[in-house]
């Protein structure tokens, strides 16, 4: 029998190693640290100047503004953006639409295809060039089995659940996804860092309804396609419709996803 | 050898911390010996584009807080490598994306999603072996991943990983233990499933 520890020291043994540009970022990023430090050190050593008591009064007052705004800005719930992966900075929370690009996929340029990862896949849903890839397997069988249960997609305290999912899109390919208006209340998009309410959870309105990827530059990418990681906020177990536009085409691709109910129910007059 | 020498003429790594305190440019002999490690560790846990922005991360948190670092005489990896596991907690939904993504994966079908290649038998039998190992891993609890893979990616071992996270060691013995029994239950050996038509395979 092979040794677990041994199955698990292969698994992902395939990441390259750190590119130079990596390392002289990260390098950069620590030369940055060490040099705010050594000023921080000069500073000290400098002699402290006198300050006139009426300074001394004016900088009271203003730590004091500048606590009670800090004060003021605690009590209420700020949306700020969030900064992902290679420093991209992501619209706020509840974006009603969104459009990502290159600079946020999971593998990016040059970097390798995941050797282990099978090929082809099946349970992939397809829509033009996007893929989402093993997303068939959250439907169940007609009995309820075999996905994950409808009670996975419950919402909880009013807060619905995240279904991740790889989105793979083709290089150089444009593609939008939409929410149709009438299913926004319980499907929303989520593929940017958007930060959970409570529990990894969110509401649907945190998601986005519109969402268009940018694929990475052809050749760019040791694979054909480019992944962006994120999912779905998904309040019930549902059939869910998605619609994929394609430039330049007008008219969408209709795509209906299975969370936690039979794949067959999600067939035209299923 | 010529590492070693240029190892032996800076000093351990402990010398090199002291030493950052007074001259706090002596903690780049850190990052030179220790980044590629740290990298392939975090690469390997969130990806590889993750993985550049956070070992970044780790070096200059390491650097805030180089006057905690405690030699125990087994130099700054496990440190490192406790501090990259900490810095990496906003990244576990990016993990678990990861690990749940590859393990709903399904190795055995048919399909022809974007022409990427011929499959080869081999190939599928990693490809499911990778999908088991994965979605062990995505069901493990936090604390359990972080002994386990702190144990199998970083080398650590259980007395390092105590010091890397700051746990009991005998917490470390007990979590490890957990994990494994884990895994072993989620992914039993394949070698005899390796023999089945993958309409054999059980889902």
């Amino acid at each position: 029998m092979t040794d677990d520890l041994e199955r698990l020291r292969r698994f992902r043994d395939d990441v390259p190693n750190s590119t130079d540009a990596a390392r002289v970022a990260a390098r950069r990023r620590l030369a940055a640290a060490i040099d705010v430090e050594r000023r921080g050190r000069t500073r000290a050593r400098r002699p402290v100047r006198q300050r006139s008591p009426r300074l001394l009064a004016i900088g009271l007052a203003a730590l004091t503004v500048t606590g009670a705004v800090a004060y003021g800005a605690s009590q209420v719930v700020v949306h700020v953006a969030s900064t992902g992966r290679n420093g991209v900075v992501y619209p706020p929370r509840g974006s009603q639409a969104v459009a990502i690009g290159c600079a946020t996929t999971v593998f990016s340029p040059g970097q390798t295809w995941p050797n282990h990862w099978p090929r082809p896949l099946v349970n992939t849903i397809v829509a033009g060039p996007i893929a989402w890839p093993g997303i068939l397997a959250l439907a169940t069988d007609a009995a309820g089995r075999g996905g994950p249960p409808a009670t996975t997609y419950a919402p909880r305290h009013g807060l619905a659940f995240a279904q991740d999912n790889l989105a793979a899109v083709t290089d150089g390919a444009v593609v939008t996804l939409s929410i149709p208006a009438d299913e926004r209340q319980r499907l929303s998009l989520d593929y940017t860092y958007i930060p959970p309410r409570a529990d990894g959870r969110f509401q649907v309105a945190d998601g986005a309804s519109q969402v268009t990827f940018r694929g990475c530059s052809p050749g760019s990418n040791d694979a054909p396609s480019s992944l962006f990681e994120g999912g779905f906020i998904v309040a019930g177990a549902q059939c869910a419709q998605i619609d994929v536009y394609v430039r330049p085409t007008s008219r969408p691709l209709v795509r209906r996803i299975p969370f936690g109910v039979p794949r067959r129910s999600c067939r035209p007059g299923g | 050898m010529g590492a070693d020498d240029a190892s032996r003429r800076e000093g351990s790594d402990a010398d090199l911390i002291v030493r950052s305190t007074v001259d706090p440019e002596a903690f780049s002999g850190i990052f030179d010996r220790h980044f590629a490690a740290v990298h392939r560790y975090l690469a390997r846990r969130v990806g590889l584009s993750r993985a550049d922005d956070l070992a970044a991360q780790t070096f200059v948190v390491a650097f805030g807080r180089r006057a905690d670092f405690d030699d125990r005489g087994v130099g700054a990896r496990p440190w490192l490598l406790g501090i990259a596991t900490n810095v990496m907690r906003n990244d576990l939904r990016t993990e678990q994306r990861m690990f749940a993504a590859i393990a709903r994966l399904d190795p055995s079908g048919g399909g022809d999603l974007l022409d990427l290649g011929e499959r080869s038998v081999a190939r599928a039998a990693a490809a499911g072996e990778a999908a088991q190992l994965a979605g062990a891993l995505a069901g493990l609890d936090t604390g359990q991943r972080d002994v386990l893979l702190l144990h199998a990616w970083g080398d650590l071992s259980q007395a390092e990983i105590a010091q890397a996270l700051g746990i009991p060691v005998g917490t470390v013995y007990s979590r490890l233990s957990r994990a494994r029994s884990a895994l072993r239950q989620a992914a039993p050996d394949l070698a005899a499933e390796r023999h089945c038509s993958p309409q054999e395979r059980s889902r």
